[in-house]
């Protein structure tokens, strides 16, 4: 019996084996939807063993199973990634650790070992999403653990159900987390950012981050093109400048293998004199932020003609940071949307007209026979774009595979494509007819959000042009995509893609597809979004410095941070302090009056306490003698026994006893 | 360690008490103090005149316990060396071998303690108090839990060398049984022999249990109201005219912790008044001296005016 007892396993409430359980799922499906299928089938059917064990005592696994699924799980693992270290194999080792905790949870040392790697998975969490949402669902895991932890060290209450306890509990974490939050909020703000991290992030943390790609190849861009992920925000000073002008330059490509286009490596910096000697005008001034997409490159409008912070601008107009963006950046930069630029000084030409020998054959005879109509490169370029226009040419998100040569197959054989075929196609075209021609990448439009006033660019707005050279006129941007007539374009998203927002809302609308007000919604999002990325995501060092400088700071240190933040903290203590000792005071004020008054109601019926006596001493003696006052006697000082004797009482208890003591009305007899 | 509610206490102490029950009728309380007192890890002292059934509660306790117990008769020619144990030189090794004595057990059942002389006595004592005995210049640790189950015939008894106020101090507890009730006697005189019930005694607790409950008792909470009240108590003893000596920080330290263990078993998980005032006599008893020390003044009522301190 002694061993029943003392080793029992954790029957105590049914339910908080239940909760833990719940949470321990929370914590743990975020990852299970990124991870290795066979991990998902291990920690799944760990949890229902444990589910079974607890409804059907189902027995558990012995010691030596739970040792070779450990084994057997680290050997998968090592298969899987070759590694046991970094983001995605050590967030994995660590769910299927929790799991297989579960299978040896027999006492409550065992539960809060499990409590607090929750937490730590949670964070691990941040490595791979650090979107509003994610934050979200992770302050509800927060709690669900919160309260989990609360039941394991709380005793059940006589005569509470097992529901009201959970929600007492569910609700003393919530009141703990909005007490903590204050204080999490002046961490935040005010824990001093250094202008570097202090450690880097695995090298594998950044795997996951969608956007363009170094090499343009068919197929790149279209597989965006489903893709609403936001790729940067952009704030005009100013007025935005008109949908069709909004061409967001992103990599160039100028080296093409006969299949896939390439950045020149060898590109060359630009010097501010190289790009004062361009002809520029109707400047825009705005302030990018970035999300994630572990390149180097930033995005401008053609053309920038400035260069942010830490970034240079290569000879082919690209501008390039000086580390990957792995997090939400931010800078400041201004574009001339008219603009004649030439820049034959620092630019080969070369490179721009090489072709691999023997492409597309059948092109070369075709552009051939143009050369030799239109001698002019002006009247040439229109020529094959009417040909684009006036042949049987299809716009579409799905074309078909290409597997011969690429140019000639898309041009006399499929003819179908999206903009990354027309552009390479075009771009070939122009070099066979010794003009110079590149290809260009990046977004085309975007759409404005009426409540931040930001332009959002997604992902789907990805694009890619030509950017051909034409003597005395510099290098000209050409959109062969944009040719193709409206009733070539395959299917209406495909149609959409192609048209500006603006229209895309009135179509939609037209069609009853889509309601103001879901629009609306979806502005409303993008906004908070906007702000989460700023504020929580993007506070850096200098974020910090701007927030300081908003509150009246002008110039400070971070060890004035550092002190700013140590003297909020105590400050806090104090208060929270200042508070707990009123609580006490202004709970046990209270109780004495009330039970004061108790008293002088029974000292009318003949019952006077005396000093030494207990309050149970006295309730017992009047219960004896009247057995009608008996039940509320003993309700009351049982009351009055808690909020006097008992740790913590709670405020709810003092009203009842008040409330108690008001209604008790002892008849004389 | 796992904490468990104090219901689960409550009911794992009843169900010790209800067994040492069939043993010594119509006793419960007193088996409830001397259960305090093994709580807060004190030494027991029974007094009472012979016959009481001291001896065989002192058994029952250590048998329910679950703890190894040596047990000694002391008489007036017992000597020190017959508690501690001796070096006995054996000729086949040519060496001292130690031979620990009774005292070397978790539970030291001491009967009739006052019978012994006073040098006999303070071995006993000295040990209780260090938890370790020193012989021939070196030192034994005594096994874990140690507990001494005294029991005395009362001081005007013949034969008897009463125990100094500074040795009962080192008693955490004094308990009396005193006569059995009238249904409890009835079945005392129509039932079997006590002695053969022992037999079917079985344990009920073993020492990790033990250690878990005695660890429990400390986490009973003590509020401030209470703590008021404690030192009122003891601001009284001491206060001059009152008591010829005041209660020690010793005893009030008992006082707050022998509550404590009254109120895990009662299944609280707090301190009430009336806990203090239930346990203070047995704690209080033998440690106050009465300002006119007069003998024939009953022991038991020295604490009657402690117990009527106002409650704060």
């Amino acid at each position: 019996m002694i061993k029943y007892l003392f080793q029992s396993r954790l029957t105590r409430i049914p339910a908080d084996i239940g909760l833990l359980l719940f949470s321990t799922i929370l914590v743990c499906l975020p990852h299970l939807l990124r991870l290795p299928i066979w991990t998902v089938i291990l920690c799944v059917s760990v949890i229902g063993w444990r589910v079974l064990y607890e409804l059907k005592q189902v027995p558990l696994p012995g010691k030596y199973l739970r040792l070779s699924i450990l084994l057997g799980s680290l050997a998968g693992l090592f298969i899987s990634y070759s590694t046991l270290i970094g983001r995605h194999a050590g967030s994995a080792m660590l769910v299927i650790m929790l799991c297989l905790k579960l299978l040896e949870l027999n006492k409550k040392r065992d539960a809060l070992v499990i409590i607090y790697i929750s937490f730590f998975i949670i964070i691990t969490g941040f490595l791979f999403d650090q979107s509003l949402y994610t934050g979200a669902y992770m302050v509800l895991v927060v709690w669900a653990l919160i309260t989990t932890m609360i039941t394991y060290n709380h005793y059940a209450t006589k005569g509470t159900s097992v529901q009201a306890t959970i929600a007492r509990h569910f609700k003393l974490a919530f009141i703990l987390m909005a007490q903590a939050a204050p204080l999490m909020l002046l961490l935040f703000f005010l824990f001093p950012r250094l202008p570097n991290p202090l450690w880097g992030l695995p090298a594998d943390a950044h795997g996951g981050q969608t956007g363009l790609s170094d090499t343009l190849e068919p197929g790149r861009i279209s597989k965006l093109s489903d893709n609403p992920e936001v790729a940067f925000r952009v704030l005009f000073k100013g007025s935005p400048p008109a949908q069709n002008k909004l061409y967001w330059r992103g990599p160039v490509f100028t080296n093409y293998d006969g299949v896939r286009w390439q950045t020149d490596k060898n590109s060359l910096s630009l010097t501010r004199l190289d790009l004062d000697n361009q002809v520029v005008s109707n400047p825009v001034n705005y302030q990018l932020t970035l999300e994630p997409h572990n390149q180097r490159w930033l995005f401008a409008l053609d053309i920038p003609t400035t260069v942010p912070e830490r970034a240079i601008l290569t000879n082919e107009l690209q501008l390039l940071n000086s580390k990957p963006i792995r997090s939400v950046y931010r800078y400041s930069v201004s574009s001339a949307l008219d603009y004649q630029y030439d820049m034959t000084s620092v630019l080969n030409i070369e490179s721009a007209l090489s072709l691999p020998t023997n492409t597309a054959p059948k092109t070369r005879q075709f552009v051939n026979k143009l050369r030799s109509k239109f001698k002019n490169d002006g009247v040439l370029v229109s020529a094959v774009l009417d040909h684009f226009r006036q042949q049987e040419f299809y716009y579409s998100r799905n074309p078909p595979r290409l597997y011969a040569d690429h140019t000639d197959e898309f041009l006399f054989d499929t003819r179908k494509g999206y903009c990354e075929q027309y552009a390479s196609a075009f771009a070939v075209m122009m070099r066979m007819a010794r003009i110079p021609a590149r290809i260009v990448t990046g977004y085309h439009g975007g759409e404005i959000n009426p409540f931040s006033k930001n332009l959002i660019v997604r992902q789907s707005d990805a694009h890619s042009w030509v950017e051909i050279w034409l003597s005395k006129r510099g290098w000209l941007r050409i959109d062969p995509t944009s040719v193709i007539p409206d009733h070539r374009v395959e299917n209406t998203t495909d149609l959409l893609q192609r048209q500006s927002r603006e229209q895309q809302a009135k179509f939609l609308l037209e069609k009853g597809w889509a309601s103001n007000s879901i629009r609306q919604l979806r502005f409303a999002l993008d906004s908070i979004h906007s702000h989460w990325n700023s504020w929580i995501v993007g506070y850096d060092h200098q974020r910090q410095t701007n927030f300081f400088s908003l509150l009246g700071f002008s110039n400070f240190s971070m060890l004035h941070v550092g002190l700013l933040m140590a003297a909020s903290i105590s400050l806090a203590f104090f208060i929270i302090g200042l508070l707990l000792f009123r609580q006490r005071k202004t709970i046990d004020q209270p109780v004495l009056k009330a039970y004061e008054k108790f008293c002088k109601k029974l000292v009318r019926c003949g019952f006077e306490k005396k000093p030494y006596e207990t309050a149970t001493d006295f309730a017992q003696r009047v219960a004896l003698k009247r057995q009608d006052l008996k039940q509320d006697v003993l309700h009351i000082n049982s009351l009055y026994n808690q909020l006097r004797y008992a740790s913590a009482p709670s405020r709810e208890l003092l009203l009842n006893f008040k409330t108690l003591v008001q209604k008790f009305r002892p008849t004389q007899r | 360690m796992d904490t468990r509610s104090t219901d689960y206490y409550q009911s794992l102490i009843n169900s010790v008490v209800d067994h040492i029950g069939q043993i010594i009728l119509g006793k419960d309380r007193a088996i409830r103090l001397a259960l305090t007192c093994l709580l807060c890890r004190g030494h027991l002292l029974i007094e009472d005149l012979p016959g009481m059934g001291k001896t065989t509660l002192a058994h029952a306790l250590a048998k329910c316990m679950g703890l190894q117990f040596n047990r000694i008769q002391f008489t007036s020619d017992l000597l020190p060396a017959d508690i501690l144990g001796i070096s006995i030189f054996e000729q086949a090794n040519g060496q001292f071998n130690f031979h620990p004595g009774p005292i070397f057990s978790q539970i030291l059942v001491a009967d009739e303690i006052n019978r012994a002389t006073p040098k006999a006595q303070s071995a006993l004592l000295e040990a209780m108090e260090e938890r370790q005995v020193s012989i021939e210049g070196e030192t034994r640790e005594l096994p874990e839990p140690f507990f001494v189950i005294a029991t005395q015939n009362p001081g005007h008894q013949i034969g008897t060398f009463p125990l100094p106020e500074s040795q009962l101090d080192r008693f955490f507890m004094r308990i009396r049984l005193g006569y059995p009730n009238q249904q409890a006697e009835r079945e005392l005189l129509t039932s079997q022999d006590r002695r053969e019930l022992f037999d079917q005694l079985s344990c009920k607790l073993d020492s990790q249990a033990l250690s878990e409950l005695q660890d429990a008792v400390k986490t009973i909470h003590t509020s401030d109201n209470l703590l008021d009240y404690v030192q009122q108590i003891i601001s009284f003893s001491r206060e001059p005219g009152n008591y010829a000596t005041g209660l020690s920080p010793r005893a009030g330290l008992a006082l707050l912790h022998g509550a404590q263990a009254w109120a895990l078993m009662s299944g609280r998980d707090h301190v009430l008044p009336e806990d203090i005032q239930t346990v203070l006599p047995s704690i209080v008893n033998h440690r106050l001296l009465p300002i006119s020390g007069i003998h024939n003044d009953d022991p038991e009522s020295h604490c009657q005016p402690l117990l009527e301190v106002p409650i704060p």
